[in-house]
Order: structure tokens, then sequence, then C-alpha cells
């Protein structure tokens, strides 16, 4: 059986993707990686692939056109449409406000006169990447000003999780948050990463974020507390939390050569394999790894 | 005057200039109603010294979710064909709605031929007004977890922050939005003025302002960039600020005091008001205002 880890954590700019990117590598030494960066607004990981992507594909969705020739005026759709993304002009004609549309097609349900037909918006794009035999990415992408990141975070996992059984291993770079589309990323994994940094803000993030795990019975969670050791950080709050969540937790220390190996998009375990934080992230990767 | 501060990014410093803009704001003079519109990761009355005194707790109950009654279901299955959302699946040969997934939009039940599905009306998040430990006046939304309708709660905590507002008196009222560019940016944009980019000088946050500044573009917002923990990446900046088509507004240098500052609960022009930190927060600030309030 394959093992997939989501690598959440409530809370924006803790090490989530640093995470997710180090140990999808070090996983590929092992067997073959899949890794998605569920992040689709801003999808980073990419970064570290310095290769273009194999494809790209574009993902649409519906929304409504209305044939004017067979629109009858009767209002229905306005009427039905929960995000009010149809409208009515004092002309008599109709407005559809494509960043309000859900997408939910009940405009064209209620019609009588078929007078709604089936249009396509582009809500983003899949984007596929090959570094190397071992490892794959595919990274989700929402078009800028689309409103429905949620439904294209959930649409990523739905789309591609048949893959999942054709490698070793799944990663998958959850966004930062805990709604909807947080959950999408965590709904098939068995393991869970969060990502914490020891800052009251990331302390606050992580219980909202675990009552978020809580929703799902069966899943192993490990945190990882990142920037170990910043001056004044509140180390007794997050390990407090952990204990009482029954989690592992792991240390990565705030170092200046991660951030210098970060910020030129290079991967850290691959770029400085014999650092001892590379060996942390090696005993990381041996407790997610139990086919060993 | 609604601000708003992003960053398409997270962790690049929204909170923390947030928290310190309000604060400096206030020490000025100017009344400001903070709003926390990350909703999903609710942090910005922490950076200003927690809740000093609760005024309000609003429990928002608007999300619609379907729920099917299976003594009329008659098990054909046109909800789940129908469902744009795939939030209906066969669990045990009946149709099983999961709640994080329905949009509650009425398609199920307008197609099911039992009458068998109706909504039932479930809790949003909450929106409360605090006066922080620094006697700020701060609206927070709180989304439930798994929510998905995170762009209402922003829109109706920016509402409620503009009645506290007029009620204070208050001039400004600063957004510290989410990460991202998703649904609560984009309500935290609409009907703002001025949008605060918080930046750092790495790859990834270029690529987060980047999107941010095209998903900001249809809001005719008065724009600018704060390059946070400038010196990280010297060699980047210059290409950064070169490529970034906004206003840059100024540097922040990076400083371990920041993160003693929010141990404290503290903004840092409280807790370190010399520091070369806050007295560079300070001018940024004062030519922020003088740029935007004239």
């Amino acid at each position: 059986m394959n093992r997939v880890i989501a690598v959440a954590g409530g809370k924006g700019g803790t090490g989530k993707t640093f995470i997710a990117v180090n140990v999808a590598y070090l996983l590929s030494e092992r067997g073959t990686v899949l890794l998605i960066d569920a992040d689709v607004e801003n999808p980073t990981t990419t970064i570290f692939m310095k290769t273009p992507p194999k494809r790209v594909i574009e993902i649409r969705s519906f929304k409504p056109v209305i044939v004017e020739e067979r629109c009858t005026k009767c209002g229905l759709c306005i009427k039905c449409c929960p995000e009010h993304a149809l409208v009515l002009l004092p002309s008599g004609n109709i407005l559809f406000v494509e960043e309000m549309c859900s997408g939910c097609g009940i405009c064209k349900l209620v019609c009588r006169s078929n007078a709604v037909v089936d249009g396509k918006r582009l809500d983003g794009f899949y984007k596929y990447y090959e570094p190397n035999t071992k490892l794959s990415l595919i990274a989700g992408e929402l078009k800028p000003g689309n409103r429905r990141h949620n439904t294209l975070i959930a649409k990523l996992i739905e789309d591609h999780k048949d893959l999942f059984e054709r490698y070793d291993f799944v990663v998958i770079d959850s966004p930062p948050g805990t709604a909807a589309g947080v959950y999408s990323t965590l709904e098939y994994a068995d393991t869970i990463i969060a990502v914490v940094e020891p800052t009251p803000l990331g302390a606050n993030d992580l219980r909202k974020f675990l009552t978020l795990v809580k929703m799902f019975g069966d899943k192993k969670l490990v945190v990882v507390l990142n920037k170990y050791g910043i001056p004044g950080g509140c180390y007794e709050e997050i390990s407090n939390i952990v204990t009482a969540s029954k989690a592992t937790l792991f240390t990565i220390p705030y170092n200046k050569l991660i951030i210098e190996t970060y910020i030129h998009g290079d991967i850290f375990v691959k770029r400085h394999p014999r650092s001892s934080i590379t060996s942390k992230f090696r005993k990381l990767v041996s407790s997610l790894d139990y086919t060993t | 005057m609604e601000i708003v501060v992003a960053s398409g990014k997270g962790g690049t410093g929204k909170t923390f200039v947030a928290s310190n803009l309000a604060y400096f704001l206030i020490g000025r003079g100017i009344l400001t109603v903070c709003v926390d519109a990350d909703a999903e990761a609710p942090d910005l009355l922490l950076a200003l010294g927690g809740v000093r005194k609760n005024i309000s707790i609003l429990e928002v109950s608007r999300s619609r979710k379907a729920r099917i009654n299976y003594d009329k279901c008659s098990l054909c299955m046109k909800c789940l064909e129908t469902c744009n959302f795939n939030a209906i699946s066969i669990i045990g040969g009946k149709p099983v709605v999961n709640d994080v997934y329905c949009e509650g939009c009425g398609a199920c039940s307008f197609v099911c031929p039992a009458n068998a599905i109706k909504y039932d009306v479930k809790k949003t998040g909450v929106i409360r007004v605090d006066i922080s430990g620094f006697r700020i006046p701060v609206v927070t939304a709180d989304l439930e977890v798994g929510g998905r309708n995170t762009g209402e709660l922003v829109y109706l905590a920016k509402e409620k922050a503009h009645e506290v507002g007029h009620h204070l008196g208050a001039k400004l009222i600063v957004v510290d939005a989410a990460a991202g560019i998703g649904c609560p940016v984009i309500s935290s944009l609409a009907g703002a003025d001025v949008l605060l980019v918080v930046a750092e000088p790495t790859p990834q946050s270029f690529m987060g302002a980047r999107r941010l500044l095209e998903t900001a573009s249809g809001f005719n917002l008065k724009t600018f960039v704060i390059v946070n923990k400038c010196d990280l990446n010297p060699g980047f900046m210059k290409k950064f600020l070169e490529d970034l088509d906004a206003e840059v507004l100024g540097n922040i240098p990076y400083d371990y005091s920041v993160v003693k500052a929010y141990t404290q609960m503290t903004p840092i022009l409280a807790y370190r008001p010399s520091s070369k930190v806050s007295r560079t927060l300070s001018s940024l600030f004062s030519k922020f205002i003088k740029k935007v309030m004239t």
C-alpha cells in the first residue's frame, strides 16, 4: 500500500512548501513520489523544479450562456441563482456576472425554455512536471480573479486520486488555512504533517487546524516545529499542544543556510546532503516510510 | 478610507504590518478600526495585545447544506449526477451529502423526483468585535473549520467595522487580509481604497505579489509595496523592484526582536520603539499616511 502524506498547518509562511519539497525529495530516494501542489492560490513548489512543465492543461467549469432568442424573460434563473450572479437589467435583458457564479448549474436546470446552455469558464490550470524519473509534480494554479479556489482544490485532488496507487508515496502540499480546500487535501491522506512556527500566532493557528483534523478520525499526525530556536519562541505552548493531540514532534532549526537555499529555489536536502538539518529530515522521512 | 494589507504568499508579514500600522495611527490620534479578514487563521487580535474587552460576538449562520430525507428517497441517484461539487457520494447504497463540499445551491433538490431534499442552515462562522490590549477596536472574522463561505464572512466583518467606525468617528479601516488570492482576499479588496502589499525578497513571495497585483487590477486601488525582511536577499531586491509594477514605499530590515515582540503580543513600535525596525516602520508609515490622506 502506498502512503499519502499531506503537509498543512493553518498559518501561512510556516514552511509547508519547504517541508513538503524536502520530504518528497528524500522519499524519492526510497521509491516513486507524486508531489501535488494544492496551494492553488500561490503554487510555489514549481520554483523548486527548475524545469518547465511537461504539460499544462486548462481547467474549466460550467458557466451559463443565455440564448436570447429562446429566453422568455420569466426570471426563474435569476430567482434561483444562489450567488446572485444573474441580474435582470431595466432593459429586460439578463446580465451574467461571471465573478459571482459558482458553476452550480441550477439556472440551466430550472429554465423551461432551454435558453440556458453550457458555457465554459476558465478556473485555472494543472501543470505537470517530471524533474526526474522518481519524482513527479502536479501543481494546481488558480486563475487570478477567480473566487473558487476551494472547488479547484477539491477537483485537483479528485481528478488525480486514481493516480495515487501508481506511486510509492504521495505528498500533498496544502494551502494555508482551515477551510474546505484544506479539508480536501487531508481527505485521502493517511498522515498529516502540521508545520508550525514557534510564535503565539503559530500556536493559535495550530489549535484551529487541529480542530479541522479532528473531523477525520483515522489520521496519523506529525507536528514539525519549524524555525526552532528563534529567540523568545513559545516552545512550551506548542509542546503542550503536541502532547495533548498525541502527535509526534520533529524540529527543524532556524538557520541562515535554509533561507539562502530556499531563496535560490534549491531543495535543501539535495544541495546540502551532509548537513545536520538533512539528517533531521532523514529521521522525519524514516518515520513516514513504514515499508522499511 | 479602507486600507487592505495583503501579500499573495503567507508569512511575509501582513499581520506584522497591519498591527503596527494600526498602533502607529492611533498614536498619531487617527482613530482606526482593524479587521482581521484571515478568517481561516485569525491572529490580528493576538498581535495587538489580545482581548482587553469583548464588545460583541455575532454567530453567522448562512451556510445552506442539503439534507436528504431517506424516508422519501427513492435511491434514483439523480442528485449525485446533478451535483457539480462532488458533494454527494454513495455510502451503504444511499446518497450521502458531505457538508464540507455542499454549496447549498439547490440543484439536487430541484432534480429530486421524490422531493426528499431540503436544506439546513448551518454555522458559517463568527464575527466578533473586541477592544485589544492596545485599545484598538478589532473586528475578527472567524470561519468554522472546513467552511467555504469565507468571502461572505469577510464582507460582513468589513460591514461591521464600518458600523463600529461610524459609531466611534474613526477615519480609517485597516484590513489584514488572508494569504493567497482567492475568495476571502477578493472580498477584502472589493470596496477598499488602498492596497498595501507586503512582500519579501524571495521568488516565492514575488510570485504571490505578482498574482495578487493581477487579482487587484480590476479594483482601482492605490497600491504600494513594502519589502519586509529586505536584507534576506539583497541580490534579489533590484530585480524584484523593477519587475513589480507598483510603487515601493520602503524596506524593512529583518530583526529577531520582531519575533520577541510577537511573543509579548505587542507591536514592535510599542515593544522596542527605538529599534532600527521601529524607526524604519515609523518613517515608512508617515510617508504612507501623507500619500493616502492627501
